[in-house]
């Protein structure tokens, strides 16, 4: 087997796609080439460390945000549409208008204060680290390292007790 | 019944005004959803924004959502592009905040409390997973996408095809192109493959 | 006579520990304003635990008596390139990368940190331990127990000539280490440290100033025992004005902020594995409660705000 052939090959090898004869062969070629076989341990190594990076988890409230704002449109949109789909019924101009401010105005569940609430979160820890290193027995640099410690334990968010 | 029609009886549910049900679709996809956004972006707030936009879009497109696909791989469709619009969006706006994507990269792996551990080993790995981390960010939106879709999440290639609508061929091209500029990408970092 | 050498003997070990604890608490109040006094360039090497993660941090450092600072950090990766600069009460950060600084504002120069000394030593029973090494300098090593047992207990390694803090361990009530950090070389009052190392030069954001707070600040009735409320400050978290009351033991803190809220009267919780938050909706304004006390008694803070 030729190296640009077994090279073109080396994904499917390592994710076990192969007939047992092509498999065999290119195995077979692995053994007495050691630039093929670097190039799929190279590889295979990218893989692994490729993987690791996934099955993160989610925070568990997120059910608890994503409702509160779905409800929160679902009331919005019934609004409007009792308005816009319910029997048109002539009514005085300022009746119209102060309906229409109300649903204009409605206080929005979906609104960019809740999307940004967990950077605003990341504000008030930063702002308690920042008294806590002014504190008496306390190591400003152990304050520093420990705020990012928990900042990054908060993006994986596995494997902590 | 078979997962996927499992998933397709639940939206029935909720599109007949079932809202309490769509939790049930929610609590089986956030970590999938939430690791597969998370590679789009450094800092975990983004991530938890782009996976409650991907979850509250699918929401309000429950009704066009016609079963011919699974529902997860629509779902995921939907969060690739909710993912890739905020990184768009986020370019054309300024910084705000001294804890975007500053300190997530890395830096504090679990380390084995083991005294026989070695920690400079550790450090080793933890600039590798920067370095990786930093350089699928580098890739274009296409081939970024099917990296973390097929390499980091674990999808199939033919899952990736129906996700993005493309060829599975288009699929495995796109794969083998991004891990050979993984692979140069690393080296110029690192100096050395992984 | 027997009886008289031994309660002599006894007279005079009472009269011993009581000079060496109210040496220990000179030492201790020596030693929190001891930077205002002495310059220094060293290198410290700090070992934090937060749960199962552990990292080590090393940093450079300059001093300047009586109020500037500049550290410059290598380890870990994720800090690496991080130098930050303090002149009196105004902190710059830099990070690599990024072409500018971010300015803060610290009262560690402040009127308060003999307060929060002196509200320390009032929740913690201190010792003189005995004598150590640090850097190649000799100290009088200091233990500090909270009162209440409970709380981490902390050994601070005091410069015996200048009453610098050269080191710092922190470990729980059973004795697993927390936190160790001090210096790994020292060079005090050094001739050649400039000035200029302290300015900060290029692009500088801060944070914008509060125009004003338009909701009723609400204070806790309830505070854990030895707390008390060391300052109230107005702040800006993300374009929101809102109020940041502060209370500390002296050596822990918590912080409770509250801003105007409009949204959903369910606050969203934030992850709270590794510091307490607790948040909650009232009355049209935000609460978010962080502290390093335990959860119920934060709920009991939470529950008594009004």
């Amino acid at each position: 087997m030729r190296c640009n052939h077994v090279v073109s090959l080396i994904s499917d090898y390592l994710a076990g796609c192969l007939d047992r004869k092509t498999r065999a062969a290119i195995e077979a070629h692995l053994g007495g080439c050691p630039s093929c076989s670097a190039e799929a341990d190279a590889t295979r190594k990218l893989l692994a460390s490729l993987a690791s990076l996934g099955g993160r988890k989610a925070p568990a409230d997120l059910w608890e945000a994503v409702h509160a704002r779905v409800t929160s449109e679902q009331r919005e949109r019934g609004l409007w549409r009792r308005w816009t789909l319910g029997p048109i019924v002539a009514a005085p101009a300022a009746v119209v208008a102060a309906l229409l401010a109300a649903v204009l105005l409605w206080p929005s569940g979906r609104s960019a204060v809740d999307n940004s609430l967990g950077r605003e979160y990341t504000y008030y820890l930063n702002s308690h680290w920042r008294l806590q290193r002014q504190q008496a027995f306390v190591d400003p640099d152990v304050v520093l390292v420990r705020a990012e410690l928990q900042k990054s334990a908060l993006v994986r968010d596995s494997g902590v007790q | 019944m078979t997962s996927d029609s499992a998933d397709n009886a639940i939206v029935e549910r909720v599109v007949k005004g079932e809202v309490e049900a769509y939790g049930i679709l929610v609590r089986k996809y956030q970590d999938r959803i939430y690791s597969a956004v998370a590679n789009y972006v450094s800092n975990p707030d983004d991530a938890v924004d782009i996976a409650q936009d991907t979850f509250v879009k699918a929401y309000a497109k429950l009704r066009s959502f016609d079963a011919s696909s699974a529902f997860y791989t629509w779902l995921y469709r939907i969060a690739v592009n909710t993912a890739i619009d905020f990184l768009r969006r986020r370019k054309s706006r300024p910084t705000d905040s001294l804890d975007d994507e500053k300190f997530t990269a890395g830096g504090f792996e679990p380390v084995s409390l083991d005294p026989r551990g070695n920690p400079e080993k550790v450090a080793i790995l933890d600039e590798q997973r920067r370095a990786l981390r930093d350089s699928i960010n580098r890739l274009s939106n296409k081939l970024r996408t099917v990296i973390i879709l097929h390499d980091v999440e674990g999808l199939s290639q033919e899952e990736v095809a129906q996700i993005l609508r493309i060829p599975v061929g288009t699929v495995k091209s796109r794969v083998s192109r991004a891990r050979a500029e993984l692979k140069n990408l690393l080296v110029k970092q690192l100096g050395e493959a992984l | 006579m027997r009886g008289r050498v031994l309660l002599s003997a006894a007279l005079l070990g009472a009269i011993c520990c009581a000079a060496h604890a109210m040496t220990a608490l000179e030492i201790v109040r020596r030693a929190h304003n001891a930077d205002c006094h002495v310059s220094y360039r060293g290198t410290k090497s700090t070992f934090v635990r937060t749960g199962r993660l552990q990292t080590r941090a090393i940093i450079k450092v300059v001093h300047l008596a009586p109020d500037k600072l500049r550290k410059e950090y290598f380890a870990p990766a994720a800090l690496a390139g991080t130098v930050v600069v303090q002149n009196g009460c105004r902190v710059w950060r830099h990070e690599p990368y990024d072409p500018t600084w971010e300015v803060a504002s610290s009262d560690k120069y402040g009127p308060g940190r003999s307060a929060n000394c002196e509200i320390a030593l009032r929740n913690y029973d201190v010792k003189l331990v005995g004598s150590g090494k640090v850097a190649g300098r000799d100290a009088h090593v200091i233990r500090a127990v909270h009162k209440n047992g409970r709380e981490p207990r902390r050994t601070i390694w005091v410069d015996k000539q200048c009453f610098l803090v050269l080191k710092t361990v922190a470990e729980t009530p059973e004795g697993v280490l927390r936190s160790s950090s001090g210096f790994t070389s020292i060079t005090i009052n050094p001739s050649d440290i400039s000035p200029r190392i302290f300015a900060v030069a290029g692009k500088v954001h801060g944070f914008p100033t509060p125009t004003g707070l338009d909701f009723r600040v609400q204070k806790p009735s309830y505070l854990p025992k030895g707390y008390k409320m060391v300052g109230i400050t107005k702040e800006t978290a993300c374009g929101h004005p809102c109020a940041h009351l502060q209370y500390s033991n002296g050596v822990n803190t918590i912080s409770l902020f509250e801003r105007k809220y409009t949204g959903s009267s369910r606050a969203p919780r934030v992850p709270d594995k590794l510091v307490t938050v607790i948040t909650w909706v009232k009355d049209g304004t935000l609460f978010t409660l962080v502290g390093d006390a335990p959860r119920s008694e934060l709920r009991k803070v939470a529950d008594s705000t009004k």
